[in-house]
């Protein structure tokens, strides 16, 4: 019995939702679907800008510097050969692995990146190799189709 | 001829006296010749821009070793996080902040005794937003942000001398408990549970009592077991930036003498030792609180600072010159004895700074110039514990404000709310001058700080960088500007308030240069040079 009007509230509140819905169409300004059309592309935008990120630092924490090179913004790459962005890097850390905890858009073709950064410290005054988390901010940029990281000078 | 004879009878008073830098004096702190002391001052901390900081502090002595370690951000030196370790003999204690998304945190793997939870997880930085904010805002900014730079200071608190075996009774049970066992103190939390209830602190000046900190840690100025002074704090720092992989060393500044009267030793036992609680729960007694001690700890022999003995010798040696005979309160002589210490008329250090990549390498230097006791001079909210002068701390000025003798040796408040009206202004400033000069005599003549546009020092630890270099990505960095087509050189710096003129500002800092080096493989480094500081003259 109380299945039963269980049931029957739903469908109730189910017919009201649809009526409610149906009247108010034309004064959404976003209609549902387009609503749920934009929350996908930016969680697609959000997806590909994260592994833009995480393939970089791929690339660093393998050391392999001509890819993470390759995702310096084209401006960059223009200015600057794989060798100076190579040099701005010393060797007193080893970086582990990356976890990204924030991505803000800022328009349609800029993005900061937050990310917690693992590594490994041969430090002088700890006298052993020490495992370091730090947070860091990435800037990132929208062009030419794709994510790029960038890069100060 | 004249000069000659004037110059070696300074040396030869200068070398009487101690031979140094700055004349130590049998009752004046003075910075350490060979890097031990009582009292050290880390000059800069950030978890800016991918950097962290790590710290160490060995105890050189055979006595255990309570020190206070107190974070303080780089606006206004407002307390952010402090705790307590208590060393074992020729213990050391290592830990590091990063940051932790939006607030630094402190991280450690250390064994040694501390009080005030460690964990190699981190632990964030969350109390000391309540030193800035609310009624204790001062006008700077009031997000976690502002805890991301600073300095760093460790203070001895006392130091116990644990016999073994013990004796019958035992002097020092909880002393005994910070001592190792297979690489663990053994009793770590009786020293916690001691300096979290009052009942355990004990009064200054009683008798060695077991069970009390004060009756414990009764050594300061004397070390027992040589009858030598006692100087046990060696510390070390470390830059290190996590995103491009580079680290810089360096030491921090060691006072000696820094609780040392004329017969060596501090008038009441233990004095320096206070409970790691908030004052309303240490007996409402401040000098009894987390808050003490510091680089304002009052001492307790009369007032005969630094700056009566400079003077002293000043009338001594040149006989005419100037130094004005300030009368300091007994709650004042404590911050004047260590500015006194700290005093420079002058900063002097090297810079680099090229940018033509295709020419070889590329440099950046940033400065570091920190006044760890300007808020007991510039911060005055009577009603405010966090406040450098506060009616607790017994150095508080009443209205109508801070005056000119109030402030010196600087020149602007930074809080005073017993002004009508109230200041909250967010920033100090004092005025400097400047000669910005490359390796070949060349005087730049057309520098400019940016982005003030005014050569001034406005907060507690500040960071100055050249022609926009940046590398520690410090949001209150001023950039030295110059047009000329200079790649490297060296800085002298200045102070030039009105109020500083005689005896400078107590100032200690560093310059970090980094250099990529586009000719070799993945070579990036920085290195780390401690300013030359240029005393008053004696």
């Amino acid at each position: 019995m109380r299945l039963f009007r269980f049931f029957g509230v739903m469908v109730l509140t189910l017919l009201a939702l649809m009526v409610t819905l149906a009247i108010g169409a034309d004064q959404q300004p976003v209609p549902p679907a387009e609503t749920a059309s934009a929350a996908e592309s930016l969680q697609a935008r959000r997806k590909a800008l994260e592994q833009r990120v995480t393939a970089k630092w791929d690339a660093l924490i393998r050391r392999d510097f001509a890819a993470a090179y390759s995702f310096t913004s084209p401006a960059y790459r223009k200015l600057y050969s794989k060798e100076r962005f190579q040099s701005t890097f010393g060797n007193k850390v080893g970086w582990k692995r990356i976890e990204i905890t924030k991505v803000d858009f800022k328009g349609d073709d800029a993005a900061t990146v937050g990310l917690n950064l693992y590594v490994v410290y041969n430090g002088f005054v700890e006298g052993k190799p020490i495992d370091m988390k730090t947070y860091v901010e990435e800037p990132w940029v929208y062009a030419e189709g794709q994510w790029w990281y960038l890069m100060e000078n | 001829m004249q000069k000659t004879m004037m110059k070696s009878l300074t040396m030869a008073v200068g070398i009487a006296l101690g031979g140094l830098g700055v004349l130590p004096s049998a009752q004046a702190v003075y910075v350490s010749a060979n890097n031990l002391g009582q009292a050290l001052i880390f000059p800069y901390y950030t978890v800016r821009g991918g950097w962290m900081t790590l710290f160490g502090v060995t105890n050189t002595s055979a006595l255990t070793v309570a020190v206070k370690v107190r974070f303080r951000e780089a606006y206004n030196s407002r307390d952010v996080f402090d705790f307590n370790i208590i060393l074992s003999p020729y213990d050391v204690w290592t830990g590091w902040v990063a940051d932790a998304g939006d607030r630094p945190a402190l991280f450690s793997e250390d064994k040694s005794c501390t009080v005030g939870a460690m964990s190699p997880n981190g632990i964030p930085f969350t109390d000391g937003l309540n030193t800035y904010t609310g009624t204790a805002a001062d006008g700077g900014p009031t997000t976690p942000d502002r805890m991301k730079e600073g300095y760093v200071e460790m203070i001895m608190m006392g130091a116990a001398n644990v016999v073994t075996p013990a004796g019958t009774p035992d002097l020092t049970p909880l002393a005994r408990g910070a001592i190792h066992v297979n690489g663990v103190p053994t009793n770590c939390q009786a020293l916690i549970d001691a300096f979290t209830n009052y009942n355990q602190l004990g009064t200054a000046g009683m008798a060695p009592t077991a069970g009390f900190l004060r009756g414990e840690f009764q050594f300061y100025g004397v070390d027992p077991t040589s009858n030598r002074s006692l100087n046990p704090l060696k510390g070390t720092f470390a830059l290190v930036n996590g995103a491009k992989g580079l680290n810089a060393v360096g030491l921090p500044v060691h006072l000696e003498g820094y609780a040392w009267r004329a017969d060596r030793d501090v008038l009441d036992p233990g004095i320096f030792m206070t409970s790691q609680l908030p004052k309303d729960e240490a007996g409402g007694k401040y000098y009894d609180s987390y808050n003490e001690p510091s680089l304002g700890s009052r001492y307790q022999d009369s007032v005969s600072g630094y700056l009566q003995v400079h003077r002293n010798y000043n009338e001594l040696i040149f006989g005419q010159r100037p130094i004005p005979a300030v009368a300091f309160s007994h709650n004042t002589a404590g911050a004047v004895r260590t500015t006194g210490a700290l005093e420079a008329v002058g900063l002097l250090n090297e810079w680099s700074r090229r940018t033509n990549a295709a020419a070889g390498w590329v440099t950046a230097t940033d400065w570091v110039i920190t006044f760890p006791t300007k808020h007991f001079f510039v911060d005055n909210d009577p009603d405010n514990e966090y406040a450098g002068r506060n009616s607790f701390r017994g150095n508080a000025v009443a209205a109508p404000g801070l005056t000119a003798d109030d402030l010196t040796p600087f020149s602007q408040s930074f809080v005073d709310t017993a002004a009508s009206p109230v200041v909250r202004r967010g920033k100090s400033c004092d005025s400097v001058s400047y000669q910005l000069r490359n390796r070949e005599e060349q005087r730049s003549t057309t520098s400019l700080f940016s982005p003030s546009g005014s050569s001034q020092m406005c907060y507690e630890a500040n960071v100055l960088t050249f022609n926009k270099g940046a590398i520690l990505e410090s949001p209150i960095a001023q950039s030295i500007n110059y047009p000329e087509n200079f790649t490297f050189g060296w800085l002298n710096v200045r102070f030039s308030g009105a109020n500083a003129a005689n005896m400078g500002l107590p100032a200690v800092g560093f310059g970090i240069t980094s250099r990529d080096d586009g000719s070799s493989t993945l070579l990036s480094e920085a290195g780390l040079y401690n300013h030359t500081i240029v005393r008053p003259a004696l």
